[in-house]
């Protein structure tokens, strides 16, 4: 673009000099599968986020928006990336009403920070998400992604859970959806069609989520299984059961070496429950769980409360952090099934990964037919790139044939540019073209990167 | 001309008013839930009355088929109405400007006159018993509706009426009078009931009179939108059973009772307000009708409240599985089904099991099974499956036409016997307390 | 347009002749749904297959004809009445219960399937599809996906888009698309969250995919009556700010008791001032400490007596009394027009009173039964619409009863939709710059606006 300059001296107008990165050494860390931006920008308010965004339409400049950066490998590869605008100063919360149980707090706030300050808060509560990332990602990025985690089982997703937002259009119009109640069928729920976006229709800038007061108690119990089949056959057990416990998580060996290795000692697969209830209840799940497990041919029972129930759900959530500081090129898949054929992709991952000689590390959403799976790659991805493209596409059609599908949620670019990371495409996606025609017509919004 | 008189009196005109369409009704209509249009729902027929009330729509053979062969007239509606609107006395309020103005169905005309005529009734009675002998050959695939004509109960030989004695007195005290109302169906078909409902009363120390010259409760034929027929029939009745010194008016037929209890207070209230009806309706009349009304009590709910009379029955240790079926006009119409259940547990060879919508239209709703079969059979053969569910070898109702619908749909392999709850008592009370 | 009588024939050639109703009786009988609004359809048309609705959609879509999908015709906001002619399309007989996957708990359904029924044949099953709509012996699944219905258990549980997961789309052109599937997250936006609760407005459906659940293993409903309705109100808050979250919380008012009583019978006393619904559910363990905890609870707000169903016959009949409670002021005047503003659950209190005094200032009763749980209010206000000066007194009511919901932090609308009733109230929510966007998402759908048109969506601004 020649006009870059006067550009960005118009966003640093906008947002502050101190606020607008253009020097490309800097602008490097917010790459986009390799492509740096001109410039990021990093608005304080709603305000200034419907300033750059209007002003990047008029200019048909092409906008990324960015929390934490724990999802900034989402997404085909971008046809353009001019302006990263992050959002981490954005981050105030605008209404606590603890008494309805409603929490309004704008985007940039991480997940994790507000949970703190929502356990001091009278008799202690939370926000029912615990997304990967939990530690480091900010409300913005989870809901856009709907990120969702093992707790979904009884507390739903964000499409559960948000009552209202408010978002920045392409246009630039601040407009609101839904609002603080529980039930709201005013006009279109537009707080659905924004939620798991992906940045492509719109700026998430303010959510109002429900809030939860904490259990009374909780705990985790963990069931190594030798096989897989076996594992399986207890987890339908519980599923179709009264009991209801808040999670239910079936790992292979690698991926809870990652997480509790004491636990991946003992056996190739792991079931594991988080109970969470009343004192009673919670007992009553310690008992019956553990005892149905040991007839289902657990080889142990390991049952952590307080501290050790909270490190090994926060091990968990932040194990794909851990993982790409480790090994940045490592590849994350999600298969979406129905719930019953989790081990069916679970089974055939781990064969076709293995096929390809990759270890590859398995947690299954039991309850909720989510399996994601992490390829380690380490150097060479180039090289690699055939081999894990042909292990997606498995894994693709083996999803689909569960009534399902998968997507790569993080991929080197080599691989993004051998397959489509939305993997099998849709009927509806019809639908999905005309929704970003009509409200991004400049197609400016993470351009080229979501599904539509 | 039809269209100059009003449709309903004042009063029934406003009760449409009250109808708020939320579709509660949708639910408990039997005829709906086969055909799932809205000319088959009562809140579209309640809304069409109201039309044709204030003359924004006018009668036509379209509505006319849409209040006749659409509706059962069993008053689910009624009963579950949240607003308590009268779709019963809207729809026969229609039915009867319908038939003034189309005409009844020849052979439906000289049924009614032959039922408010007690002598022919008699004749057509026996001439029913030869015809069924002369024809007794192809009367196997005969269908008459939805009804296999060789499923219709065999006639009694001679008619009820005929059979009992004016005035049956118990042996020892006397605990109540009553004036029996035995209606058509025992008259002519179900003679066992009336004799069971005598056997069980004595039993009981109540002294039964049977009026002999008792007719047809004239339901079918307001009902059917002949009001000027049935007047004649229910000034008859009120001469018979209007009586202030007896205890109560005991009927063993829901319809009947119905007809009674609820219809004919309003219908001749209607009547009067509109001035019609052929001769004027007195406020005497109507007092008599009130009076009945208030004395009128099914058999079941008459044995139910005074169970301390019933002897002990000692039982024969052989368990019958029975189960009971909510006739229409007995259990919406009157609000009646725990009675009816009470007497069926104390019996203590009776094993008791409930069936699933046990309150669920049949599906006869008198002639309706005749003119309109495939709704019909559509409706009891939910009902049959239901009873079958339940492996009962009893089936008790406290209707006439229950019994004869659902007795001609039952699977015969099945062998379920169907009676009315007081014939299982007669022959529980009797010796041994064997059932059946 | 096309003239009638051809359109007519076009239809007939695609369903049939007898399932295309013409007659002026019909048309009467479709002019109508449980609100005041009325206006005639031109015809009738009941499909019965997705080819079918299809076909019909794509031939409304070529001569720009409107067409609206109904059921049971139970909205109570105008919804399924055409008020621009068109094509009525009846979904009772699209009835079918396709699927019941117990394995993966879901089901899938044709849009005519009456909510209650299913349910009755889930619960062979064991499970349970949550929402309860109080209408749902009538109402079909697909009006309660357009509507987005509710019921007394959304407190727990939510609505109805909390458990439509998928969809089988007849698009406005006849294209058939699925959004979403039996499987959680399939890829894209998310269609069918903006599909439920649309109003017929964006697509019709053929066929959805709902979530079911095991049922639960304990429930315990009481019911507790007070002297003041700011007592159960305060009971409502009470038991939310001690970390219960009950199943459901309803709360009904002393001109709703007294109605409900004389319909039903179910022994709710005449001159309580409230009556509270509370139901509890869960594993049994701890059930007993909680519901004396509840118990406590309502002690310390001055409850007058406590009720505890002791089975399921004590439970129904609580329920009958709530379900039945709209249809039971019928008795009380000939009309009602019922209201559903959802306020914050704490400004209850505060808005029964605007309610009441709204009551006195237009001369009109105002019965009111509520979800305190979830906020969601439902002052019913009766009337007669044969005196039209009645009738303009309860149209401002029930604007200035919107208004205060909004000013609560509240909106206009919980569950039974804007429909035409509540289509100027839609401004005192929503920016012209929110309703673009929205006007952007109906243009996605369905561009020619065939999908019942005049409905939910108001013009930018308003008219002056």
């Amino acid at each position: 673009m020649s006009n870059m300059e006067e550009g960005i001296s118009a966003l640093k107008g906008m947002v502050g000099e101190a606020n607008v990165a253009s020097d490309p050494d800097r602008l490097r860390a917010y790459s986009i599968d390799g492509l740096s931006p001109q410039a990021a920008v990093f608005p304080g308010s709603i305000e200034e986020v419907s300033k750059v965004v209007a002003f990047a339409n008029e200019r048909k400049l092409s906008l990324a928006p960015r929390g934490s950066g724990t999802k900034m490998s989402w997404g085909a590869l971008p046809r353009k990336v001019d302006l990263v605008l992050g959002m981490e100063r954005v981050n105030r919360v605008t209404d606590s009403d603890i008494d309805n149980l409603t929490l309004s707090v704008e985007c940039g706030m991480p997940l994790a920070e507000m949970q703190k300050r929502l356990a001091k808060e009278g008799r202690g509560y939370f926000i029912p998400l615990d997304p990967p990332f939990g530690s480091k990602a900010t409300l913005g990025g989870v809901i856009a992604t709907n990120a969702t985690g093992p707790r979904r089982f009884v507390y739903g997703s964000a499409r559960d859970q948000l009552l209202g937002l408010k978002a920045v259009l392409p246009n630039g119009d601040i407009v609101v959806a839904g609002g603080k109640c529980v039930k709201n069928v005013s006009g279109y729920d537009m707080t659905k069609l924004l939620i798991g976006s992906g940045g492509a229709l719109g700026i998430l800038c303010e959510i109002t989520t429900r809030l939860l007061p904490l259990t009374e108690a909780e705990a985790t119990l963990i069931l190594p299984f030798k096989e897989l089949e076996g594992a399986a056959k207890f987890v339908r057990e519980i599923v179709h059961s009264k009991i209801f416990p808040a999670a239910i998580e079936v790992f292979n060996g690698t991926a809870m070496a990652g997480v509790h290795s004491e636990a991946a000692a003992k056996a190739p697969y792991s079931v594991v429950f988080a109970c969470e209830s009343v004192v009673e209840a919670v007992e009553r799940q310690i008992a019956e769980l553990g005892a149905m497990g040991r007839k289902g041919g657990a080889v142990d029972v390991t049952t952590l409360k307080a501290e050790g129930h909270k490190a090994f759900w926060a091990a968990l959530s932040d194990f794909p952090l851990a993982l790409r500081q480790r090994d940045p090129n490592a590849v994350g898949v999600k298969a979406n099934v129905v719930l019953s054929k989790f081990v069916e992709i679970m089974a055939a991952a781990e064969r076709e990964a293995k096929g390809r000689g990759f270890d590859i590390a398995l947690v299954a959403q039991a309850g909720n037919g989510i399996v994601q799976g992490y390829l380690p790659v380490g150097s060479d991805a180039a090289a690699k790139a055939g081999g894990i493209a042909d292990f997606f596409g498995r894994i693709v059609a083996e999803a689909v044939k569960c009534d399902g599908n998968c997507i790569v949620e993080a991929a080197p670019r080599a691989v993004k540019e051998k397959v489509n990371v939305w993997g099998q495409p849709r009927s509806d996606s019809v639908v999905m073209k005309r929704l970003k025609e009509k409200i991004d017509p400049a197609d400016i919004m993470n351009t080229g990167r979501i599904v539509a | 001309m039809t269209e100059k008189k009003a449709l309903f009196s004042d009063n029934t005109k406003e009760n449409c008013y009250h109808c708020i369409k939320c579709g509660l009704c949708l639910a408990h209509c039997p005829v709906y839930k086969e055909l799932l249009t809205e000319d088959a729902t009562p809140r579209g027929k309640v809304q069409l009355s109201r039309f044709m009330a204030e003359g924004s729509i006018q009668l036509s053979e379209e509505l006319k088929t849409a209040f006749f062969s659409k509706c059962l007239l069993c008053g689910s509606c009624v009963a579950f109405c949240p607003s308590g609107v009268h779709g019963d006395h809207l729809f026969s309020g229609v039915r009867w400007r319908a038939a003034q103005r189309y005409g009844i169905d020849w052979r439906k005309k000289l049924l009614f006159q032959v039922m408010a005529n007690k002598w022919m009734m008699s004749t057509s009675a026996w001439f029913g018993k030869w015809a069924r002998k002369a024809f007794s050959g192809i009367e196997k695939g005969m269908q008459a509706g939805a009804l296999p004509v060789g499923r219709i109960p065999k006639m009694n030989e001679v008619p009820f009426s005929k059979q009992v004695a004016e005035v049956v007195k118990p042996k020892g005290k006397v605990n109540a009078r009553v004036l029996y109302f035995h209606g058509c169906a025992t008259n002519y078909l179900y003679g066992d009931i009336g004799n069971a409902v005598v056997d069980v009363l004595s039993r009981m120390g109540v002294e039964v009179i049977t009026p002999k010259d008792q007719g047809c409760c004239g339901l079918p034929i307001f009902m059917s939108g002949d009001r000027e027929t049935s007047v004649t029939v229910i000034r008859e009745t009120l001469k018979l059973f209007a009586r202030p010194d007896i205890d109560a008016v005991v009927v063993d037929c829901g319809t009947c009772g119905a007809a009674l209890k609820n219809e004919y207070p309003h219908l001749l209230k209607e009547l009067r307000d509109l001035g019609e009806g052929g001769t004027t309706i007195t406020d005497a009349e109507i007092q008599a009708a009130e009076l009945l009304a208030g004395k009128t009590k099914d058999v079941s709910v008459f044995i139910s409240e005074h169970m301390d009379w019933l002897p002990k029955m000692k039982g024969n240790g052989r368990k019958t599985r029975v189960t009971y079926h909510d006739p229409c006009h007995l259990v919406k119409g009157q609000k009646v089904s725990a009675q009816p259940r009470n007497i069926l547990r104390a019996m203590p060879d009776v094993e008791y099991v409930e069936m699933p919508a046990a309150d669920a239209c049949c599906g006869g709703g008198g002639s309706f099974q005749v003119e309109f079969p495939e709704t019909s059979k559509a409706i009891t053969k939910r009902k049959v499956a239901n009873i079958h569910a339940t492996g009962a070898q009893v089936l008790c109702t406290c209707c006439p036409g229950c019994n004869l619908t659902i007795g001609a749909h039952l699977d015969p392999a099945k062998g379920v016997k169907v009676l009315h709850p007081v014939q299982l008592l007669s022959q529980a009370l009797q010796e041994g307390g064997k059932t059946h | 347009m096309m003239e009638r009588e051809k359109m007519i024939q076009e239809l007939a050639k695609i369903v049939g002749k007898e399932d295309v109703l013409t007659s002026e009786m019909q048309i009467r009988l479709y002019e109508y749904d449980a609100s005041l609004i009325r206006s005639k359809p031109d015809c009738i048309v009941l499909p019965s297959s997705t080819d079918e609705v299809s076909k019909v959609v794509k031939f409304a879509h070529d001569h720009k004809i409107p067409i609206i999908a109904r059921g049971a015709g139970t909205n109570l906001s105008g919804g399924s009445v055409l008020t621009k002619g068109g094509i009525a399309m009846l979904f009772t007989r699209m009835n079918k219960i396709l699927e019941i996957d117990t394995e993966n708990q879901r089901v899938v359904v044709e849009p005519g399937v009456v909510t209650l029924d299913l349910k009755g044949v889930l619960a062979k099953h064991g499970y349970v599809y949550q929402p309860d709509p109080a209408s749902e012996k009538v109402t079909t699944l697909g009006g309660n996906a357009g509507e987005n219905s509710g019921g007394p258990h959304c407190l727990k549980y939510g609505v109805t888009s909390n458990h439509t997961l998928g969809a089988e789309v007849v698009l406005s052109d006849g294209t058939v698309v699925t959004t979403g599937g039996k499987s959680l997250d399939n890829p894209g936006f998310d269609l069918t969250g903006v599909l439920v609760g649309s109003e017929g407005t964006l697509g019709i459906v053929t066929k959805l995919i709902l979530r079911i659940m095991p049922n639960q293993e304990a429930v315990k409903t009481m019911m507790a009556i007070f002297n003041s309705i700011e007592d159960g109100g305060g009971t409502v808050s009470a038991i939310i700010a001690d970390g219960i979250i009950p199943a459901t919380l309803e709360m009904m008012d002393n001109l709703t008791i007294k109605a409900v009583e004389e319909a039903y019978k179910v022994g709710f006393p005449l001159d309580a001032a409230a009556i509270l619904i509370i139901e509890l559910d869960g594993l049994k363990d701890g059930m007993e400490r909680l519901s004396e905890r509840v118990a406590e609870l309502c002690r310390k707000n001055n409850v007058r007596e406590i009720r505890i169903a002791q089975n399921q016959a004590e439970r129904d009949k609580i329920w009958a009394g709530r379900k039945g409670a709209f249809g039971a002021v019928g008795r009380l005047r000939p009309n009602y027009l019922v209201n559903d503003g959802t306020v914050p659950r704490t400004k209850l209190p505060a808005t029964l009173k605007k309610v009441f005094e709204i009551s006195k200032k237009y001369n009109i009763p105002i019965a009111n039964v509520f979800h305190a749980g979830d906020g969601n209010l439902h002052p019913l206000i009766l009337f007669d619409e044969r005196d039209k000066d009645e009738l303009r007194r309860v149209h401002e009511a029930a604007m200035e009863i919107m208004k205060v919901c909004v000013d609560m932090g509240g909106t206009i609308s919980g569950e039974h939709g804007i429909g035409v009733e509540k289509l100027d109230a839609m401004y005192f929510v929503f920016t012209p710059k929110d309703l673009s966007a929205m006007k952007k998402v109906k243009e996605a759908f369905d561009p020619d606006g065939i999908y019942n048109p005049g409905k939910l969506l108001p013009p930018l601004t308003k008219a002056a």
